[in-house]
């Protein structure tokens, strides 16, 4: 869990990387544009990501998936893990 | 989206990731490639539109084009980013196309432009976004009808549109752009 947790505040710089190769396509080969755009794929539709967008919880509520970010009580039994992941990260 | 009133500085410089991906993808990725396969094979030129694909698993092989996967990649981008997305495809990137202020190099570029209106009815509809805030769809069929018709191109893409939109033209409206599909191919 702490893995999803630093990923999370390490996203920003992950997502960064992908944008610039999507955007310097001339630099790149078929498969490294296909890999990129599947990965920023894989980002958009991750739980994580969408944390911060209300409408989105709802969403996943209705599928019957409540992530960890998402439910209060679940999140505070973490904020030990998330302070050290923050810490690490700054 | 960046947010002017956040103390944190990070929040207030956040780049708006979403609208400039969707602009970046659908003039670079998103134009078909294999559309001489179309002509040249047609019972064989298969796409997300048609065939539904989706990307369950990462897909190497060449049927998977760039385009297919820009397309689920814009697709979801709006799905999940629709508060700021759909304002910025409706009142910037197709009212500019409308207005002629947004240069594009092809007309397959402009198909592509155009394939996101389907997406949006697929998402408006699963939605159900109110009538009074949908996309104007009879603006944009009227708009392939009366200029863009002449290419085959735009014929396909126009009956694409039609079908990801079955459910949410009124029906009366859906009988005439439906007739002129039979009456003129």
């Amino acid at each position: 869990m702490s893995e999803a947790l630093l990923f999370h505040k390490n996203l920003g710089e992950y997502i960064h990387t992908i944008a610039q190769i999507i955007f310097r396509d001339e630099l790149h080969i078929t498969k490294v544009k296909k890999l990129v755009i599947f990965s920023m794929y894989q980002i958009v539709t991750t739980t994580i990501y969408n944390q911060g967008n209300q409408d989105q919880c709802a969403n996943q509520n209705r599928d019957g998936r409540i992530g960890l970010l998402i439910s209060p009580m679940k999140f505070k039994n973490f904020e030990p893990q998330l302070a050290e992941a923050s810490k690490q990260y700054r | 989206m960046p947010d002017p009133n956040s103390k944190d500085e990070e929040e207030q410089n956040r780049q708006d990731g979403a609208r400039q991906l969707i602009q970046l993808l659908f003039q670079k990725y998103l134009p078909l490639q294999n559309v001489e396969q179309w002509k040249e094979e047609p019972e064989s030129f298969i796409e997300q539109e048609d065939d539904n694909y989706l990307m369950l698993e990462y897909d190497m092989d060449a049927e998977m084009t760039l385009s297919l996967l820009s397309f689920q990649l814009i697709d979801k981008l709006i799905e999940k980013f629709y508060t700021t997305t759909f304002p910025f495809i409706q009142n910037t990137l197709l009212q500019s196309y409308f207005t002629g202020n947004l240069k594009l190099q092809s007309e397959l570029e402009e198909d592509a432009l155009l394939s996101i209106v389907c997406m949006l009815g697929k998402i408006q509809k699963d939605n159900k976004t109110p009538k009074d805030q949908q996309l104007d769809v009879c603006f944009v069929l009227d708009m392939i009808k009366q200029s863009k018709w002449d290419n085959i191109l735009f014929q396909r893409r126009y009956i694409h549109i039609l079908l990801q939109w079955v459910k949410l033209i009124p029906k009366s409206k859906f009988v005439h752009y439906y007739n002129f599909v039979l009456e003129n191919l």
